[in-house]
């Protein structure tokens, strides 16, 4: 999978999870615009704790849908990130990457 | 297997409560995966066998793997699968220690964990964890094994909330002693005096366990969760 198509799909995911959330329902405020830099979670973050485990289960289940993998996204390394992967769509594509390409 | 009928996983199906739980599922109209380190004495057309070890990862993880490539889809999880190290605590050793909580309170973690995932595809689900009487009891000479039904019932607690708004319920029961290979090397002495402290003075039934879980699992049965039902009268 080239990186992409990675993003690609991680973007979707996000723009699905919205758009099932609150943001997407209400038909006055617009879907965000969301590039690979746009804060995910944290400071000005799109999403909320719950919202990113969401997402990052999506992402996971794609993938390994795909890859006919078994990738665990959050795993111990992701959480002791010195800076977090989860921080834009970009840091979580570039983190899933090292994943996807340390089972081949 | 058929398309029409939900998926239910029951770890430790190999033979025993186990075994008798999948038979029940199966009766009940569900396509059964059972897993367990050794091969199934269950033959039947809506019976999967799949060989895991719930204490590790990578064996959970080919586990699901193999039931999302086969079957897409989870309904119900019976975290049954356990091991049992009858002996007091200054004799207890540490690898037995850790062979109990591995099976028991970090299979019963990871099996939920990788389940949930795919449960909250359809927004349903049902996990029930076996625990047992004795955590309740706090029975002596059980140390390991009560420390760990204790951490899944706290588990069960804490799944049951994070996992609600997926429509996952998370329950467990709590067995009386029950005639099964895991109270084997229990002297009768010990298991009548169990049994004494009963409300119902009588040994479990596989059947009593089923009944509970017949329960848990039911769609009606979508706004119990984060609940411990003991047999027996504790």
């Amino acid at each position: 999978m080239e990186r992409s198509q990675l993003l690609t799909l991680v973007l979707e995911q996000i723009e699905e999870h919205l758009q099932q959330t609150q943001i997407g329902n209400d038909a006055s405020q617009p879907l965000p615009k969301i590039s690979e830099d746009t804060p995910l979670y944290g400071k000005d973050g799109l999403v909320d704790s719950l919202g990113l485990v969401s997402i990052v289960l999506s992402v996971e289940q794609a993938i390994n849908d795909e890859l006919d993998s078994e990738i665990v996204i959050a795993d111990d390394r992701a959480m002791s990130q010195k800076s977090s992967p989860f921080g834009t769509p970009g840091r979580l594509v570039d983190y899933t990457m090292l994943l996807i390409n340390e089972r081949k | 297997m058929s398309e029409n009928r939900p998926l239910a996983l029951v770890t430790g199906s190999s033979r025993g409560i186990g075994k008798f739980i999948c038979e029940k599922l199966i009766v009940d109209g569900y396509d059964v995966v059972g897993c367990s380190r050794n091969a199934s004495e269950l033959v039947n057309a809506h019976y999967q066998h799949i060989a895991a070890d719930v204490s590790d990862q990578s064996s959970v993880l080919n586990l699901f793997k193999q039931i999302r490539k086969e079957h897409g889809s989870l309904s119900v999880i019976i975290n049954n699968a356990g091991i049992a190290s009858m002996n007091h605590c200054l004799l207890t050793t540490v690898d037995a220690f850790d062979r109990v909580l591995n099976v028991n309170l970090k299979g019963t973690f990871l099996v939920s964990r990788e389940g949930a995932k795919l449960m909250r595809r359809h927004n349903f689900g049902r996990i029930v964890n076996l625990s047992t009487v004795a955590v309740p009891m706090s029975l002596e000479g059980e140390s390991a094994y009560v420390a760990s039904k204790s951490g899944v019932e706290a588990l069960t607690k804490v799944l049951a909330r994070e996992l609600a708004e997926y429509g996952i319920t998370v329950n467990a029961l709590g067995p009386s002693p029950i005639e099964t290979d895991l109270i084997k090397g229990v002297g009768a002495d010990k298991i009548a005096k169990i049994v004494n402290r009963l409300a119902l003075k009588r040994l479990g039934r596989v059947e009593d366990v089923y009944n509970v879980i017949e329960f848990f699992i039911r769609p009606a049965s979508d706004y119990i969760t984060g609940q411990v039902i003991y047999l027996g009268g504790i």
